[in-house]
């Protein structure tokens, strides 16, 4: 018979099929005790990331609610309403897709932008969107402060997102400053920003938090 | 036979080096080490997968149909990286997995992984396997250590994140980018040739590459002769 072959179809193929079942089932298993994990790996990171948005103090978040194309999360503290963390994504990066989280206190104020995700030249276009503390040899024991300071970033701060529609960085006439040689990457950050407060000044959303209160 | 054994962990690093003999890995090798902690990061998932592939490789591979032993392999070596994937977006630090990202996936095509899983796993025993994934492993992580923090200097002047010049310029911007990387290594091999020339003047011998680089060893491209 054929079957007997070492070589034949079917002796390969349930081979081929066993090796890929049990790479399969090692997998399954494998994604199962990992899922909790990293879940919670995710919630950390989203938290952390909240918590450096110098938002008033907050405990919990509640449910996300989208409008246009922006997402914004209320943050509660005790069950009552402290600010909003607005979440938008931009196309108009120099590298790709630009993801920001604007914090919003209740007066409508911006109080922090973090820039989440990003593939800006390194060294360049990324200066304008990483919050990174430089360590160097003669600060090496110093603690690094939980939001560090990047320029470009914090000029949003303390502003009233009712006067946003029109923010531009100077090159285009506007107030902000820019980074020379990354300036695709600062107009695309100042309109993403822009964007994320229009809409939220627009949505209603502090008023409807104010009623809460 | 201890003395092979030794030579089995050791070749890696240097002799037989992954990125700087075999050439293999290019696309990680310049992708990755625009600074010492992801070149770093790369090369640790990397030697996860080798050692682990190469062992259930050397395990399989004299139950294996010829015929198929590539596919199998590549299954193999697929579930290890899926693996190694879900366990550092578990516990690895965020920002280190997301600097890696799509490139760990990619380990999967990686040719050092099936390199070593053809010509030296399937033809030796599992323990001698796992002492060449942890060499060949060894090798790579310490190459792009190296690259990243030459190229991370170049850049910034800082090494693994702590700036050691203060006023280094942040406007060349060349070994930062893949370009650079690619610039660096081709010095790198440069010298690293010219030593191994001078070497074999000085014996007065030719230069031979080692035995497993010969192409008459390697299986890889003549699936004509399986039978």
């Amino acid at each position: 018979m054929k079957f007997r072959d070492r070589e034949s179809m079917v002796v390969l193929g349930s081979f081929l099929g066993v090796t890929a079942l049990v790479a399969a089932s090692v997998l399954a298993l494998v994604s199962i005790y990992t899922a909790e994990p990293i879940s919670k790996a995710q919630e950390n990171n989203r938290q952390k990331v909240f918590h450096r948005l110098l938002l008033p103090p907050f405990d919990s978040t509640a449910e996300s609610i989208m409008v246009d194309g922006c997402t914004f999360t209320p943050v509660l503290n005790s069950g009552k309403l402290a600010g909003f963390v607005g979440q938008g994504n931009s196309r108009g990066g120099y590298g790709g897709e630009i993801e920001a989280l604007v914090g919003f206190d209740l007066n409508g104020r911006i109080t922090a932008v973090q820039i989440l995700r990003h593939k800006e030249t390194p060294g360049l276009g990324a200066n304008v969107c990483d919050r990174k503390f430089q360590r160097t040899v003669f600060n090496l024991r110093e603690a690094a402060p939980e939001v560090p300071e990047n320029k470009f970033l914090d000029q949003y701060n303390f502003r009233d997102s009712r006067s946003a529609g029109s923010w531009r960085i100077a090159k285009d006439g506007g107030e902000f400053d820019y980074l020379t040689g990354a300036t695709v990457t600062s107009r695309a950050v100042t309109e993403l920003v822009d964007r994320i407060s229009s809409v939220f000044a627009k949505s209603g959303l502090i008023n409807a938090g104010e009623m809460k209160r | 036979m201890k003395n092979s054994m030794f030579k089995d962990l050791t070749k890696g690093i240097w002799q037989e080096n992954p990125v700087l003999v075999l050439l293999l890995g290019t696309c990680p090798t310049l992708a990755l080490t625009g600074s010492a902690v992801n070149g770093f990061g790369m090369g640790c998932a990397t030697t996860c997968v080798l050692i682990g592939s190469n062992l259930v490789i050397s395990i399989l591979a004299p139950v294996t149909p010829k015929k198929i032993r590539i596919p199998v392999y590549i299954v193999v070596i697929a579930a290890f990286v899926t693996v190694v994937d879900l366990l550092l977006q578990a516990y690895a630090p965020p920002a280190l997995y997301e600097s890696l990202g799509i490139f760990i996936p990619l380990i999967v095509v990686n040719c050092i992984v099936l390199g070593r899983a053809e010509a030296f796993a399937s033809k030796n025993s599992p323990f001698r396997s796992v002492l060449d994934g942890i060499g060949m492993g060894l090798g790579f992580t310490l190459t792009l250590t190296m690259l990243g923090i030459i190229r991370e200097f170049l850049t910034c002047g800082a090494v693994f994140e702590i700036k050691l010049i203060p006023g280094w310029t942040t406007d060349f911007l060349l070994p930062g980018a893949a370009p650079g990387a690619f610039i660096i290594v081709g010095c790198i091999l440069a010298v690293k040739n010219y030593m191994k020339y001078r070497a074999a003047i000085r014996n007065r011998r030719l230069y031979v590459p080692p035995q497993g680089l010969n192409c008459r060893n390697c299986g890889i491209c003549r699936i004509d002769g399986d039978k």
